[in-house]
């Protein structure tokens, strides 16, 4: 009997064909259960009221897509969020490439200096909110005890205070930690470059900054459009700078979408409104991903 | 070519088995097991007592299971952790829990979403007579008890007493008026840096701390009916008026006040940049007079009263938290038990006696041996009487979070006291319907 069994399925394996599609089915079962499932059931969600006393999700159409507009958190998380993802990704890549370009030449201690560099990328999140925390402390933080020694400032200054500089407080934390990552990545492309295309260069009467436009940007362009896009998915979701830094403060400030979706949801128990809130990040990131590669690439494509 | 796909198919067939095995009824491997002589275990959740240091509630509930021979899991996060624990554990009707931490503003949400066991059928008439009667009210929704507190967190107003002597006064405030002309006789004085410092950061927090000032002025953000009426709320606009001047025009309320949380707050006071804490914790007179973590041994008393517009708007802010049954524990009796323990009169006074937390029975306040440890209990006892809790509605963390977020722009200067107060009603107008 179990010989039948083992022939039969030798039998439906004799091309190799099925046999790929036998070998990857585990791995759907697992796909399916754990992406497709929750995402479709999150879909689902979007589009219904929970009942909790009842056990019931109501189906309402599109209701809470409606209410996510007519919410003014909302929109103002949405603004914030576009502004924040803007400027964090153009500070980022701007200082990862100038960096890189430092690190790129040869000096003492060149090898020391990239170490150093690459630890605030890794330290944790969490311990990088927790630590900016500090630092901006208003009445013992080492900022303003920095900044009023250098005399820079008379008086010690409350950084999380004030929703703008809270926010540029929270982006300048941000730029902190992620730098590290376009440097290495930037670093990691300018040293594919051969020299002989420099030497090229000079031959041709070039000087040092169109050979950087000319020879280096281009080249190491592709690195860019894909940190791009990256920087941009991660700053749109960032949650653990508002939650452990501002509390999405002071009035509403520093609320990112990601941290007000985890409100809507698992606080006001919105569970509908906060789906469909997660759609809309989705749809975002998607399109931005878009609009990057046409708006960076040539002819469309990443080469 | 065949030896090697016969392998691959038998691996195939492992694996499928595995699946299936894994997928199915995991009753069936525990037939037999459930006899009665098998110990009993519930999960408990609950965030970690602020003045438990010394691993009181863990030492307890192990003597809780050689008394009882019930097995129990006590896992204590910190209260945000356990707050978002619990809420998808409820959300999702999972029963991973048997007796959970509920917090005193989330009653009405809870017993209204049928999350937990009315608990009317497990007391008895000693818990109902003996525990403060405040308390049991503020864990009752519509006639029914869902939860028996644990936590009796009032909080009372503390000052730094020997910077009052230093300064020549002889009593602390009675009025805001009166908080206002001290703190500026003590920083002129050079005494402290201000008054003092809130905890008025985007937090639930923050939140506590408006509701105790609008009360203290005498208001309230919801009136008789249980909706938000905020337009010529006279109270509640010197409330806001008397933080916002405070803060920007008299200043001597700490500018840092918008940005810090409980903790901030009692570090300034311990560090004796502050000469008043309008609102302290219990524990935070015993950690006061700690060398390692004060810089104010021996300088701060309780006050017998709590700063209001007169004596009639005095308040301070109770904040209790209980323990009670999700619907969906399958050990209620088990539960029970633990709770029954862990809240009684003899439990209570040790816990009083070993950590110095408040009590919950009425007697302990009069207590001979309690008073003998802890004097300034009297002045608690005083202030005790004047306790109010949160807002009790179905909607309270959306309103709570409304008014955090247009507070603080009404306090910043960047809204009018009276478009902030507009904003405040028409966001939560929506959901409060």
């Amino acid at each position: 009997m179990t010989q039948k069994v083992l022939k039969r399925i030798t039998n439906a394996m004799d091309s190799d064909k099925k046999l790929g599609y036998l070998l990857i089915f585990p791995s759907l079962l697992v796909i399916l259960g754990v992406m497709l499932y929750p995402f479709l059931y999150s879909l689902n969600m979007s589009f219904s009221k929970m009942d909790f006393a009842n056990r019931t999700m109501n189906y309402i159409g599109l209701d809470n897509y409606i209410r996510m507009f007519k919410d003014s958190y909302f929109i103002n998380s949405l603004r914030l969020t576009g502004y924040f993802t803007i400027v964090t990704v153009i500070a980022e890549i701007s200082l990862g490439i100038a960096i890189a370009l430092v690190l790129n030449q040869k000096f003492k201690f060149r090898g020391f200096v990239r170490g150093i560099m690459i630890l605030p990328w890794a330290l944790p999140s969490v311990v990088n909110a927790i630590m900016w925390k500090w630092i901006y402390n208003p009445n013992y933080g080492a900022l303003n005890a920095l900044l009023t020694q250098m005399h820079i400032i008379g008086e010690y200054r409350d950084w999380l205070g004030e929703p703008s500089s809270a926010l540029h407080a929270m982006i300048f934390a941000n730029v902190w930690k992620e730098t590290p990552y376009v440097v290495l990545l930037v670093l990691a492309a300018l040293s594919n470059i051969s020299g002989d295309l420099y030497e090229s260069a000079k031959i041709d009467g070039a000087n040092a900054w169109q050979a950087f436009w000319k020879v280096t940007l281009p080249i190491v362009k592709p690195v860019i459009v894909v940190l791009a896009i990256m920087k941009s998915i991660w700053a749109i979701q960032t949650f653990e700078l508002p939650y452990i830094l501002t509390g999405g403060g002071p009035g509403g400030g520093t609320e990112l979408l990601s941290f007000y979706i985890y409100k809507a949801t698992f606080k006001f128990l919105d569970f509908g409104m906060g789906a469909s809130m997660a759609y809309m990040i989705t749809l975002v990131t998607f399109v931005l991903s878009l609009l990057y590669i046409k708006f960076l690439s040539k002819d469309g494509e990443i080469v | 070519m065949l030896a090697k796909k016969f392998t691959l198919s038998i691996v195939l067939v492992i694996f499928v088995c595995l699946i299936v095995s894994g997928c199915g009824d995991s009753s069936s491997s525990n037939k037999g097991s459930g006899s009665s002589n098998e110990k009993q275990k519930i999960t408990v959740l609950l965030p970690k007592h602020e003045m438990d240091n010394v691993g009181f509630m863990e030492k307890e509930t192990r003597q809780f299971e050689k008394e009882t021979g019930i097995q129990v899991e006590l896992i204590n996060m910190s209260w945000d952790n356990v707050a978002d624990k619990i809420t998808v554990e409820m959300a999702s009707n999972a029963n991973s829990y048997d007796v959970i931490e509920l917090d005193n503003s989330w009653v009405a949400k809870f017993a209204t979403n049928k999350w937990i066991t009315p608990l009317n059928e497990f007391i008895g008439s000693e818990i109902k007579e003996g525990v403060l009667p405040g308390l049991l009210d503020k864990f009752s929704y519509n006639g029914d008890l869902y939860g028996i507190p644990w936590n009796n967190d009032t909080r009372f107003f503390m000052y730094n007493k020997k910077k009052l002597d230093a300064a020549g006064i002889s009593e602390p405030p009675k009025t805001w008026d009166e908080l206002k002309e001290q703190s500026k006789i003590l920083m002129d004085k050079g005494l402290v840096k201000y008054g003092f410092i809130d905890s008025l950061m985007q937090a639930q927090s923050g939140m506590n701390e408006l509701t105790f000032m609008t009360y203290s002025f005498g208001g309230n953000y919801i009136d008789g009916s249980g909706q938000v009426n905020l337009t010529n709320n006279a109270p509640l606009i010197k409330a806001y008026e008397y933080l916002r001047k405070g803060l920007n025009e008299d200043k001597f309320i700490d500018p840092a006040s918008i940005t810090s949380n409980y903790e901030t707050v009692a570090d300034v006071f311990l560090k004796g940049d502050t000469a008043f804490f309008l609102q302290a914790w219990p524990g935070l007179y015993q950690t006061a007079n700690d060398p390692d973590k004060s810089k104010i041994v021996g300088e701060i008393a309780v006050a017998p009263y709590s700063p209001g517009v007169d004596e009639s708007s005095s308040t301070v802010l109770t904040l209790p938290e209980a323990m009670a049954i999700p619907q969906s524990s399958k050990n209620k009796e088990a539960a029970w038990k633990y709770i029954e323990y862990m809240s009684s009169k003899k439990f209570d006074k040790k816990k009083a006696q070993e950590i110095g937390a408040l009590p919950i029975w009425t007697d302990l306040f009069n207590d001979s041996e309690l008073l003998a440890v802890y004097p300034y209990w009297k002045d608690f006892g005083k202030q005790s009487l004047k306790a109010k809790g949160l807002q009790d509605i179905l909607w309270y963390d959306q309103f709570s979070n409304v008014v955090q977020v247009e507070s603080i722009k009404i306090l910043l200067g960047k809204n009018s006291i009276e478009d902030g107060f507009k904003a405040i009603e028409s966001n939560v107008a929506q959901f409060s319907k």
